[in-house]
Protein backbone atom coordinates (compact mmCIF):
# COMPACT_ATOMS: atom_id res chain seq x y z
CA UNK A 1 0.00 0.00 0.00
CA UNK A 2 1.18 3.80 -1.04
CA UNK A 3 -0.25 5.74 1.65
CA UNK A 4 -1.71 5.56 5.43
CA UNK A 5 -4.15 8.41 4.24
CA UNK A 6 -5.02 6.71 0.76
CA UNK A 7 -3.55 9.72 -1.07
CA UNK A 8 -4.25 9.94 -4.72
CA UNK A 9 -2.61 12.52 -7.16
CA UNK A 10 -4.23 13.26 -10.40
CA UNK A 11 -3.00 15.82 -13.23
CA UNK A 12 -5.48 17.92 -15.38
CA UNK A 13 -4.30 18.59 -18.50
CA UNK A 14 -6.05 19.35 -21.75
CA UNK A 15 -5.45 22.64 -24.40
CA UNK A 16 -6.81 26.04 -22.72
CA UNK A 17 -10.28 26.83 -22.94
CA UNK A 18 -11.10 23.39 -22.04
CA UNK A 19 -12.80 24.17 -19.02
CA UNK A 20 -9.86 22.16 -16.15
CA UNK A 21 -10.48 25.09 -13.91
CA UNK A 22 -14.10 25.01 -14.02
CA UNK A 23 -14.22 21.55 -13.50
CA UNK A 24 -11.99 21.37 -10.80
CA UNK A 25 -14.05 23.80 -9.10
CA UNK A 26 -17.38 22.71 -9.71
CA UNK A 27 -16.51 19.27 -8.41
CA UNK A 28 -15.17 21.11 -5.15
CA UNK A 29 -18.61 23.02 -5.04
CA UNK A 30 -17.09 26.09 -5.56
CA UNK A 31 -18.41 29.07 -7.18
CA UNK A 32 -17.86 28.97 -11.04
CA UNK A 33 -18.53 32.30 -12.14
CA UNK A 34 -14.93 35.02 -13.04
CA UNK A 35 -13.05 31.63 -13.36
CA UNK A 36 -10.00 33.38 -16.12
CA UNK A 37 -7.35 31.50 -17.41
CA UNK A 38 -5.00 29.39 -15.27
CA UNK A 39 -1.89 31.28 -15.65
CA UNK A 40 0.55 28.56 -13.89
CA UNK A 41 -1.32 25.54 -11.71
CA UNK A 42 -4.22 25.20 -9.38
CA UNK A 43 -3.90 22.84 -6.40
CA UNK A 44 -6.76 21.36 -4.77
CA UNK A 45 -7.06 18.66 -1.67
CA UNK A 46 -10.16 17.04 -1.17
CA UNK A 47 -11.44 13.97 0.59
CA UNK A 48 -13.38 11.93 -1.28
CA UNK A 49 -14.79 8.04 -0.38
CA UNK A 50 -12.28 7.67 2.19
CA UNK A 51 -9.59 9.13 -0.12
CA UNK A 52 -7.44 12.52 -0.16
CA UNK A 53 -7.46 13.54 -3.93
CA UNK A 54 -4.68 15.68 -4.46
CA UNK A 55 -5.56 17.63 -7.99
CA UNK A 56 -3.41 19.73 -9.87
CA UNK A 57 -4.66 21.47 -12.67
CA UNK A 58 -2.32 22.97 -15.10
CA UNK A 59 -2.85 25.77 -17.61
CA UNK A 60 -3.33 24.61 -21.41
CA UNK A 61 -2.02 27.65 -23.44
CA UNK A 62 0.08 26.88 -26.25
CA UNK A 63 3.25 29.05 -24.09
CA UNK A 64 2.31 26.92 -20.75
CA UNK A 65 2.69 23.35 -22.39
CA UNK A 66 6.34 22.68 -22.34
CA UNK A 67 5.77 23.17 -18.45
CA UNK A 68 3.62 20.07 -18.18
CA UNK A 69 6.38 17.89 -18.06
CA UNK A 70 7.42 19.51 -14.74
CA UNK A 71 4.23 17.98 -13.14
CA UNK A 72 4.24 14.57 -14.41
CA UNK A 73 5.98 12.97 -10.82
CA UNK A 74 3.85 10.64 -8.90
CA UNK A 75 0.71 11.31 -10.90
CA UNK A 76 -1.77 8.25 -10.18
CA UNK A 77 -4.15 9.66 -12.75
CA UNK A 78 -4.48 11.95 -16.10
CA UNK A 79 -7.52 13.74 -16.95
CA UNK A 80 -7.44 14.68 -20.02
CA UNK A 81 -10.19 17.29 -20.77
CA UNK A 82 -11.78 18.14 -23.99
CA UNK A 83 -13.91 20.96 -25.19
CA UNK A 84 -16.56 19.38 -27.12
CA UNK A 85 -17.27 22.44 -29.22
CA UNK A 86 -14.17 23.46 -30.28
CA UNK A 87 -14.02 20.49 -33.12
CA UNK A 88 -11.48 23.12 -34.73
CA UNK A 89 -8.71 22.14 -32.53
CA UNK A 90 -9.46 18.43 -32.18
CA UNK A 91 -6.09 17.64 -34.32
CA UNK A 92 -4.36 19.96 -31.87
CA UNK A 93 -5.76 17.94 -28.99
CA UNK A 94 -5.39 14.42 -30.35
CA UNK A 95 -1.73 15.06 -30.57
CA UNK A 96 -1.05 16.61 -27.39
CA UNK A 97 -2.63 14.02 -25.94
CA UNK A 98 -0.44 11.28 -27.60
CA UNK A 99 2.92 12.54 -26.64
CA UNK A 100 1.51 12.74 -23.03
CA UNK A 101 1.34 9.08 -23.48
CA UNK A 102 4.17 8.32 -24.50
CA UNK A 103 5.57 10.10 -21.42
CA UNK A 104 7.54 6.95 -18.97
CA UNK A 105 6.70 8.71 -16.03
CA UNK A 106 2.76 8.78 -16.71
CA UNK A 107 3.45 5.29 -18.09
CA UNK A 108 1.64 3.91 -15.01
CA UNK A 109 -1.48 6.42 -14.92
CA UNK A 110 -5.28 5.89 -15.36
CA UNK A 111 -6.41 8.03 -17.98
CA UNK A 112 -9.99 9.90 -17.93
CA UNK A 113 -11.01 11.83 -20.64
CA UNK A 114 -13.44 14.53 -19.97
CA UNK A 115 -15.90 15.48 -23.37
CA UNK A 116 -16.72 18.63 -21.29
CA UNK A 117 -19.39 21.26 -22.45
CA UNK A 118 -21.67 18.46 -23.38
CA UNK A 119 -24.47 21.42 -22.36
CA UNK A 120 -23.58 23.24 -25.82
CA UNK A 121 -25.44 23.31 -28.90
CA UNK A 122 -23.42 21.53 -31.25
CA UNK A 123 -21.14 20.02 -28.90
CA UNK A 124 -19.63 17.05 -30.45
CA UNK A 125 -21.29 13.75 -29.03
CA UNK A 126 -18.84 11.46 -26.66
CA UNK A 127 -18.29 9.01 -29.31
CA UNK A 128 -17.03 11.57 -32.29
CA UNK A 129 -14.30 12.69 -29.90
CA UNK A 130 -13.30 9.41 -28.58
CA UNK A 131 -13.07 8.59 -32.81
CA UNK A 132 -11.49 11.74 -33.31
CA UNK A 133 -8.98 11.47 -30.47
CA UNK A 134 -8.19 8.18 -31.37
CA UNK A 135 -8.99 6.84 -27.61
CA UNK A 136 -9.28 2.95 -29.40
CA UNK A 137 -5.77 2.73 -30.16
CA UNK A 138 -4.34 3.24 -26.29
CA UNK A 139 -3.40 -0.07 -25.47
CA UNK A 140 -0.58 1.16 -23.16
CA UNK A 141 -3.00 3.14 -20.35
CA UNK A 142 -5.89 1.87 -18.82
CA UNK A 143 -8.27 4.75 -19.68
CA UNK A 144 -12.56 5.93 -20.63
CA UNK A 145 -14.17 8.56 -21.52
CA UNK A 146 -17.14 10.41 -20.26
CA UNK A 147 -19.17 13.49 -21.23
CA UNK A 148 -19.49 15.95 -19.33
CA UNK A 149 -20.57 19.48 -18.23
CA UNK A 150 -18.35 21.75 -15.75
CA UNK A 151 -21.20 24.16 -15.65
CA UNK A 152 -24.05 21.74 -14.68
CA UNK A 153 -21.60 19.12 -12.47
CA UNK A 154 -22.74 16.36 -15.07
CA UNK A 155 -21.42 13.38 -14.74
CA UNK A 156 -18.54 15.01 -13.16
CA UNK A 157 -19.12 12.75 -10.08
CA UNK A 158 -19.14 8.98 -12.38
CA UNK A 159 -16.20 10.40 -14.33
CA UNK A 160 -14.01 10.78 -10.94
CA UNK A 161 -15.60 7.93 -9.30
CA UNK A 162 -14.85 5.27 -12.65
CA UNK A 163 -10.62 7.02 -12.29
CA UNK A 164 -10.62 6.24 -8.47
CA UNK A 165 -12.11 2.68 -8.76
CA UNK A 166 -9.35 2.05 -11.77
CA UNK A 167 -6.28 3.50 -9.49
CA UNK A 168 -7.60 2.18 -5.95
CA UNK A 169 -7.94 -0.95 -7.95
CA UNK A 170 -3.97 -1.44 -8.78
CA UNK A 171 -2.37 0.87 -6.03
CA UNK A 172 -5.10 -0.48 -2.98
CA UNK A 173 -4.74 -3.63 -3.52
CA UNK A 174 -3.18 -4.91 -0.10
CA UNK A 175 -5.75 -3.84 2.06
CA UNK B 1 -12.67 39.24 9.93
CA UNK B 2 -10.36 41.61 10.52
CA UNK B 3 -6.71 41.78 9.89
CA UNK B 4 -3.85 44.58 9.46
CA UNK B 5 -0.89 44.73 7.10
CA UNK B 6 1.71 46.32 9.22
CA UNK B 7 3.28 49.53 7.41
CA UNK B 8 5.00 51.05 10.44
CA UNK B 9 4.44 49.29 13.21
CA UNK B 10 7.60 45.88 12.63
CA UNK B 11 6.94 42.69 14.73
CA UNK B 12 7.24 42.95 18.31
CA UNK B 13 10.49 42.40 19.64
CA UNK B 14 11.63 40.38 22.50
CA UNK B 15 14.27 42.05 24.71
CA UNK B 16 14.97 39.35 26.82
CA UNK B 17 17.99 37.35 25.81
CA UNK B 18 17.39 33.29 24.94
CA UNK B 19 20.10 30.71 24.28
CA UNK B 20 18.40 30.76 20.68
CA UNK B 21 19.86 34.42 20.19
CA UNK B 22 22.96 33.53 19.51
CA UNK B 23 21.67 30.70 17.13
CA UNK B 24 19.81 33.50 15.01
CA UNK B 25 22.96 35.37 14.56
CA UNK B 26 24.60 32.75 13.48
CA UNK B 27 22.03 32.07 10.87
CA UNK B 28 22.00 35.85 9.62
CA UNK B 29 25.67 35.30 8.85
CA UNK B 30 25.55 31.93 6.92
CA UNK B 31 25.55 33.18 3.33
CA UNK B 32 22.44 31.07 3.08
CA UNK B 33 19.47 29.58 5.75
CA UNK B 34 18.38 26.37 4.71
CA UNK B 35 15.14 23.90 5.74
CA UNK B 36 17.86 22.02 8.46
CA UNK B 37 18.55 25.18 9.90
CA UNK B 38 15.19 26.38 10.84
CA UNK B 39 14.23 22.76 12.23
CA UNK B 40 16.62 23.23 14.97
CA UNK B 41 14.56 26.87 15.82
CA UNK B 42 12.63 25.81 18.77
CA UNK B 43 10.69 29.57 19.60
CA UNK B 44 9.99 32.85 17.41
CA UNK B 45 12.67 34.47 16.08
CA UNK B 46 13.39 37.49 17.28
CA UNK B 47 14.10 39.15 14.08
CA UNK B 48 13.65 38.22 10.53
CA UNK B 49 16.42 35.86 9.05
CA UNK B 50 16.53 37.46 5.61
CA UNK B 51 16.47 40.89 4.26
CA UNK B 52 13.51 41.74 1.89
CA UNK B 53 16.10 41.40 -0.47
CA UNK B 54 16.46 37.79 -0.33
CA UNK B 55 13.45 37.08 -2.14
CA UNK B 56 15.20 37.37 -5.44
CA UNK B 57 12.51 35.35 -7.43
CA UNK B 58 9.54 37.64 -6.76
CA UNK B 59 7.33 35.68 -5.05
CA UNK B 60 5.05 37.49 -3.65
CA UNK B 61 1.01 36.36 -2.01
CA UNK B 62 -1.87 37.66 -3.66
CA UNK B 63 -4.62 36.19 -1.10
CA UNK B 64 -5.46 34.23 1.85
CA UNK B 65 -8.23 32.64 2.84
CA UNK B 66 -9.20 30.51 5.55
CA UNK B 67 -12.40 28.43 6.22
CA UNK B 68 -13.65 26.00 8.91
CA UNK B 69 -13.28 22.99 6.57
CA UNK B 70 -16.70 21.30 8.77
CA UNK B 71 -18.87 24.11 8.22
CA UNK B 72 -17.34 25.10 4.70
CA UNK B 73 -17.75 28.95 6.44
CA UNK B 74 -15.01 31.14 5.13
CA UNK B 75 -13.04 32.74 8.36
CA UNK B 76 -10.65 34.99 6.51
CA UNK B 77 -9.90 36.23 3.23
CA UNK B 78 -7.61 38.50 2.75
CA UNK B 79 -7.04 39.73 -1.05
CA UNK B 80 -4.47 42.10 -3.27
CA UNK B 81 -6.75 43.55 -5.54
CA UNK B 82 -5.23 43.84 -9.59
CA UNK B 83 -4.64 46.80 -9.36
CA UNK B 84 -2.12 46.43 -6.27
CA UNK B 85 -0.66 43.08 -7.54
CA UNK B 86 0.46 45.14 -10.89
CA UNK B 87 1.91 47.74 -7.96
CA UNK B 88 3.27 45.74 -5.84
CA UNK B 89 6.97 44.94 -6.87
CA UNK B 90 7.15 48.20 -7.20
CA UNK B 91 5.77 49.31 -4.22
CA UNK B 92 7.84 46.88 -2.54
CA UNK B 93 11.42 47.66 -3.74
CA UNK B 94 10.27 51.45 -3.02
CA UNK B 95 9.12 50.97 0.74
CA UNK B 96 11.80 51.03 3.49
CA UNK B 97 9.75 49.30 6.18
CA UNK B 98 11.40 46.03 6.91
CA UNK B 99 8.59 44.35 7.76
CA UNK B 100 6.84 45.42 4.11
CA UNK B 101 4.49 42.88 3.02
CA UNK B 102 5.80 40.45 5.68
CA UNK B 103 4.18 40.93 8.82
CA UNK B 104 0.67 40.76 9.72
CA UNK B 105 -2.04 40.65 12.41
CA UNK B 106 -5.02 37.86 12.09
CA UNK B 107 -8.24 39.09 14.43
CA UNK B 108 -9.97 35.42 14.87
CA UNK B 109 -12.93 34.47 16.87
CA UNK B 110 -12.46 31.78 20.11
CA UNK B 111 -14.20 29.69 17.88
CA UNK B 112 -11.31 29.26 15.85
CA UNK B 113 -9.29 27.50 18.10
CA UNK B 114 -11.68 24.54 18.38
CA UNK B 115 -11.75 23.88 14.91
CA UNK B 116 -10.16 20.65 14.13
CA UNK B 117 -9.99 20.59 10.31
CA UNK B 118 -9.46 24.13 8.36
CA UNK B 119 -9.04 24.85 5.00
CA UNK B 120 -6.31 27.30 3.34
CA UNK B 121 -6.39 28.91 0.24
CA UNK B 122 -2.99 30.51 -1.25
CA UNK B 123 -2.23 32.43 -4.43
CA UNK B 124 0.94 33.34 -5.24
CA UNK B 125 2.39 35.64 -8.14
CA UNK B 126 5.97 34.41 -9.37
CA UNK B 127 8.85 36.38 -11.00
CA UNK B 128 10.65 36.32 -14.24
CA UNK B 129 12.14 33.22 -13.20
CA UNK B 130 11.34 29.52 -13.22
CA UNK B 131 10.98 28.60 -9.45
CA UNK B 132 12.14 24.94 -8.44
CA UNK B 133 11.54 23.43 -5.11
CA UNK B 134 9.31 26.11 -3.31
CA UNK B 135 8.92 25.11 -0.30
CA UNK B 136 7.49 26.50 3.34
CA UNK B 137 8.03 25.27 6.90
CA UNK B 138 5.24 27.23 9.21
CA UNK B 139 5.96 27.34 13.02
CA UNK B 140 3.68 28.37 15.56
CA UNK B 141 4.23 29.31 18.72
CA UNK B 142 2.44 30.41 22.10
CA UNK B 143 4.90 32.51 23.51
CA UNK B 144 8.11 30.62 23.44
CA UNK B 145 6.22 27.27 23.35
CA UNK B 146 5.63 25.20 20.28
CA UNK B 147 2.42 24.73 19.26
CA UNK B 148 2.51 23.23 15.34
CA UNK B 149 3.83 23.26 12.21
CA UNK B 150 2.67 23.42 9.06
CA UNK B 151 4.45 22.77 5.54
CA UNK B 152 3.97 22.95 1.14
CA UNK B 153 5.99 21.79 -1.08
CA UNK B 154 5.97 22.80 -5.03
CA UNK B 155 8.49 21.67 -7.15
CA UNK B 156 7.80 23.57 -10.00
CA UNK B 157 6.46 27.09 -10.95
CA UNK B 158 6.25 28.21 -13.70
CA UNK B 159 8.02 31.84 -14.73
CA UNK B 160 5.44 34.84 -14.76
CA UNK B 161 2.60 32.41 -13.19
CA UNK B 162 -0.01 32.50 -10.54
CA UNK B 163 -1.23 29.95 -8.70
CA UNK B 164 -3.87 28.80 -6.27
CA UNK B 165 -3.04 25.80 -3.77
CA UNK B 166 -6.07 24.74 -1.47
CA UNK B 167 -5.09 22.57 0.97
CA UNK B 168 -6.78 20.58 4.39
CA UNK B 169 -5.15 21.28 7.37
CA UNK B 170 -5.54 18.84 10.39
CA UNK B 171 -5.22 21.39 13.43
CA UNK B 172 -4.02 19.24 16.80
CA UNK B 173 -6.29 19.43 19.83
CA UNK B 174 -5.00 22.30 22.52
CA UNK B 175 -5.24 21.72 26.24
CA UNK B 176 -8.19 23.28 27.84
CA UNK B 177 -6.29 26.01 29.41
CA UNK B 178 -3.78 26.62 27.21
CA UNK B 179 -6.50 27.48 24.31
CA UNK B 180 -8.27 30.25 27.94
CA UNK B 181 -4.29 31.40 27.93
CA UNK B 182 -4.09 32.21 24.37
CA UNK B 183 -7.95 34.00 24.04
CA UNK B 184 -6.71 36.26 27.17
CA UNK B 185 -3.26 37.31 25.84
CA UNK B 186 -3.77 38.86 22.30
CA UNK B 187 -0.51 38.43 19.93
CA UNK B 188 1.06 36.33 22.15
CA UNK B 189 0.31 33.33 19.47
CA UNK B 190 2.77 33.86 16.95
CA UNK B 191 4.38 31.88 13.88
CA UNK B 192 7.15 32.04 11.38
CA UNK B 193 7.04 31.13 8.35
CA UNK B 194 9.76 30.41 6.16
CA UNK B 195 10.04 30.33 2.28
CA UNK B 196 13.11 28.00 0.47
CA UNK B 197 13.52 27.78 -3.11
CA UNK B 198 16.07 24.57 -3.24
CA UNK B 199 16.59 24.97 0.34
CA UNK B 200 17.73 28.16 0.77
CA UNK B 201 15.78 30.35 2.51
CA UNK B 202 14.53 33.56 0.14
CA UNK B 203 11.49 34.85 2.69
CA UNK B 204 10.71 34.90 6.56
CA UNK B 205 7.22 36.20 7.57
CA UNK B 206 5.79 36.81 10.75
CA UNK B 207 2.44 36.93 11.96
CA UNK B 208 0.07 37.38 15.44
CA UNK B 209 -2.82 36.19 16.35
CA UNK B 210 -6.17 37.50 18.03
CA UNK B 211 -8.77 35.02 19.17
CA UNK B 212 -11.32 37.65 20.75
CA UNK B 213 -12.65 38.73 17.05
CA UNK B 214 -16.39 39.14 17.45
CA UNK B 215 -18.51 39.74 14.56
Amino acid sequence: MKQKEKEIRLLMLGLDNAGKTTILKKFNGEDIHDISPTLGFNIQTLEHRDYKLNIWDVGGQKSLRSYWRNYFDQTDGLIWVVDSGDAMRLKDCREELKSLLLEERLAGATLLVFANKQDLDGALRVEEIRLALGLDEIQSHHWAIHGCSAVTGKNLLQGMDWMIADIASRIFTVD
Amino acid sequence: MNSEISSGNSARRSDKKTPQSSYEEYLKNKSFITVEDIQQLKEPTSDYLVSRDANIFGIFFTRFCLRDEETNKQILNIKLSEEEILNYPTASSLSTDPSFGRFIRFQLPPSFLEMKHIGATIDFKIGNEAVKCFRMVEKHYFDIDPLKEFEFLFPFCMPNSRNSCDQIYEVPALQVDLKAQMIKNPYLTKSDSFYFVQNRLVMHHKAEFDFNFTS
